[in-house]
């Protein structure tokens, strides 16, 4: 017995984590499945209405804008955070002083309260006392009115995610310290230019920490709400898929139809994450790959590994 | 095979032990409260929660005046759960859950909702055979947002009528006679452009009222005798009368005497007029705006202006018991004494003998007794409908909002609002 114990202790030691994954996770999984093909309310016993939902939701206006709004999101506020938080990465990685101080600068908007930056970002995108347009005037510009005017909601989102790119820098800079320093000093010999390091070096070395952030980036734009529920703008403009969602469920007791978009939301994400997973074979390189190629290549002199690119 | 097999019925025996002793955990369901009434022989007080959304200092004062009925009952002891924010949220997850409180606070426009889901009590036989519950002595207005299809489901324990309340001193000095309390909306449009001041660079520095989606549409529909949806839900919001009212309304909004509903929104509206930056503001009669401002000017308040009628929204809450309460009758008994105790706090009451207390109550709104005594008499509230909330969000994005900000003539916007109302109530 003791014997047996001992032998399945790990299964043991795993088991409250996969109790807790079951319970909380899979049963709810399976349950909001049903859920997407009722009429639930959340109060009354749900009536079964077989794809009734997700009719109901490509005839839907409201719904097609919030995914059309939260994809336009999504195209932009990604890679473009990606190459904020990059570029942003790469200079706080120089050695110059007060680097520390920078760092910590621009990885504030990550530790302050997503409501309160939607505060914020309301005043500074006021049409008349906000103060982007108060620079703007300064310099002879008569700014637009950010949130008023629904061509400028979605630029006005991108730029808010753009400011907290520095949220993102953490990775970056962590994966920047596992870059081999022997291969910047051979590009170094070779007389390679910091533009080319950049391009041919560290953007490729980069890559594992890119691709987690895509998918992040990804999971994230799609699941945007907190700073879209509290600025709103122009009308319907400002209304993401899962603010929508969210009035779905819990202002209109449509809970149903609520938990029917949160399945297509999961769908979403999960062909984009699995397009991205299947692409990455083409364009992210691990470090291993390095290592590997490095004991085949028995000959392969120091700092050749740039070649792999 | 065997040793897989092992291994996961080690797992499953370790789940087992756990889920016994979740569910050891999980408490009964079917309602908030406790305590034996059965029979009639109760040896002890019934156990009642009530939920709110007071917070802080009204939280406090709603403690007092419950500690005081606690002491009072025999039947049973109420435990306030206040809940100050995402109050519908916790509320509908409580009542999924059947943990529900066994008395409510909600607001005109969840009343239909939540009664057609059958998560309220009908209490029409029990109020009308009660001597301490007098419904004649309701305004229409707020106990019709009570009722649905014939029942009554709570009983309001305030109605905050509409008001104008005006910055007296930017009056005189713009030359503008102080309301007479019969202002027609042409009357305060002509005020409204008197007291919105340009300085030499042309920007606005003082506007004359603020109209960002504050006060409702319905104010000008119902003054030209329109409506939204009447109360069997018939869609009139693109009604001759109605199209009357949005036209009126937007005659206000295209002189350019409201700052812009995001300046509106940024800045606070109430803000606007507390800080001396707005002349004219509609707001219910029972806000403390005379105490905020308190020395900076003097605070003044009139009815609204009138269309073809003195009408004029009214903000309204009742108080409304969970059909999953376990002590129906130790409920009623406290919905009554409690909304009978709320009629005594500084709350302006949905009761026509209700007044006598608000000058001592709210001694800043002594001036203004006579107001808010006339505005109570043709107050309302909406021809609240199943799927109100969804509907007030329609009428937000296809017709107020359009309307503010000059996207939309009336007419258009009327209609839209309609299209959109039809798809939501299918009727």
């Amino acid at each position: 017995m003791k014997k047996a114990l001992s032998r399945n202790a790990g299964f043991f030691f795993v088991a409250p984590w996969v109790i807790g994954f079951i319970v909380f996770t899979v049963i709810p999984l399976f349950q909001a499945l049903y859920l997407g093909f009722t009429d639930s309310n959340s109060i009354t016993a749900p009536n079964f209405v077989g794809f009734q939902n997700y009719i109901d939701l490509f005839h839907d206006e409201d719904f097609l804008s919030s995914l059309s709004l939260t994809v336009w999101y999504a195209i932009f506020a990604v890679p473009l955070g990606i190459a904020a938080s990059l570029s942003l990465a790469a200079l706080l990685n120089c050695k110059i002083r007060g680097v520390y101080l920078f760092r910590t600068i621009l990885y504030l908007p990550a530790v302050v309260s997503g409501v309160s930056i939607a505060l914020l970002w309301r005043w500074i995108l006021d049409k008349d006392m906000g103060l982007l347009n108060m620079l703007l005037a300064r310099i002879g510009i008569q700014g637009p009115g950010w949130l008023s005017n629904p061509n400028w909601v979605l630029p006005s989102y991108i730029l808010i995610a753009l400011w907290g790119a520095g949220g993102g820098i953490l990775t970056y800079l962590a994966g920047l310290q596992d870059v081999p320093r022997s291969l910047y000093e051979a590009a170094d010999l070779d007389g390679a230019g910091w533009f080319e390091k950049f391009v041919k070096i560290t953007v490729p070395m980069l890559t594992p920490v890119i691709f987690y952030n895509l998918i992040m980036g990804i999971v994230g734009a799609f699941r945007k709400f907190s700073d879209a529920y509290i600025i709103g703008g122009a009308g319907n403009q400002g209304r993401f898929y899962m603010v929508y969602l969210y009035q779905n469920a819990f202002n209109y007791f449509k809970m149903g139809y609520a938990t029917a978009m949160a399945w297509i939301l999961f769908l979403i994400i999960l062909v984009l994450s699995l397009l991205v997973f299947k692409s990455s074979n083409l364009w992210v390189f691990y470090n291993a790959e390095i290592e590997k190629g490095k004991k085949k290549s028995k000959r392969a002199p120091h700092g050749k590994e740039g070649g792999l690119y | 095979m065997k040793k897989i097999w092992r291994k996961i019925t080690a797992v499953f025996i370790t789940a087992a032990i756990a889920a016994g002793s979740i569910s050891g955990c999980a408490s009964s369901t079917g309602g908030a409260s406790t305590g034996s009434t059965t029979s009639g022989q109760s040896t002890e007080k019934a156990k009642l929660t009530v939920s709110t959304w007071a917070g802080a200092d009204e939280l406090k004062q709603m403690q007092a005046i419950v500690d005081k009925l606690n002491a009072n009952s025999k039947d049973y002891t109420l435990t306030i759960q206040s809940i100050p924010a995402n109050y519908y949220t916790k509320i509908q997850a409580m009542i999924s859950a059947k943990q529900a409180p066994d008395l409510m606070w909600l607001s005109q426009e969840y009343i239909p909702m939540y009664a057609k889901l059958g998560v309220l009590m009908d209490i029409k036989d029990k109020a009308t055979q009660d001597s301490k519950v007098n419904l004649n002595n309701y305004f229409d207005g707020p106990l019709n947002t009570a009722k649905y299809k014939d029942k009554l489901y709570g009983l309001p324990w305030i109605s905050q009528p509409v008001v104008m309340y005006y910055n007296e001193d930017l009056l005189k000095s713009a030359g503008v006679d102080l309301p007479s309390g019969n202002w027609s909306w042409e009357d305060f449009r002509t005020a409204a452009k008197k007291l919105t001041k340009v300085d030499s660079s042309g920007k606005i520095t003082q506007w004359g009222t603020v109209i960002d989606g504050w006060p409702p549409v319905q104010t000008w529909i119902w003054a030209y005798g329109g409506e939204t949806v009447d109360k069997d839900g018939k869609i009139l919001i693109d009604s001759r009368e109605s199209i009357k009212g949005l036209t009126e309304l937007n005659k206000i909004l295209r002189d350019n005497v409201s700052p812009t509903q995001e300046q509106a929104q940024n800045m606070g509206d109430a803000d606007l007029f507390k800080t001396g930056k707005v002349a004219m503001f509609f707001g219910g009669a029972g806000d403390d705006l005379e105490k905020q401002v308190g020395n900076k000017f003097k605070v003044g308040m009139a009815e609204i202006p009138h269309g073809d009628k003195k009408v004029t929204f009214s903000w309204i809450a009742s108080t409304v018991i969970s059909s999953q309460t376990k002590n129906p009758d130790a409920a009623y008994e406290a919905l009554v004494d409690l909304t009978n105790a709320t009629f005594q706090w500084k709350v302006v009451p949905p009761i026509q003998d209700g007044f006598d207390m608000i000058p001592k109550n709210m001694p800043e709104k002594e001036y203004a007794l006579d107001v808010i005594k006339k505005s109570s008499q043709y107050a309302r509230g909406f021809n609240n409908q199943e799927k109100e909330t969804e509907i007030d969000t329609a009428i937000g994005d296809e017709l107020y909002t359009p309307l503010i900000n000059g996207k939309k003539t009336p007419e258009q916007a009327a209609k839209d609002a309609a299209a959109k109302i039809k798809t939501i109530t299918g009727k």
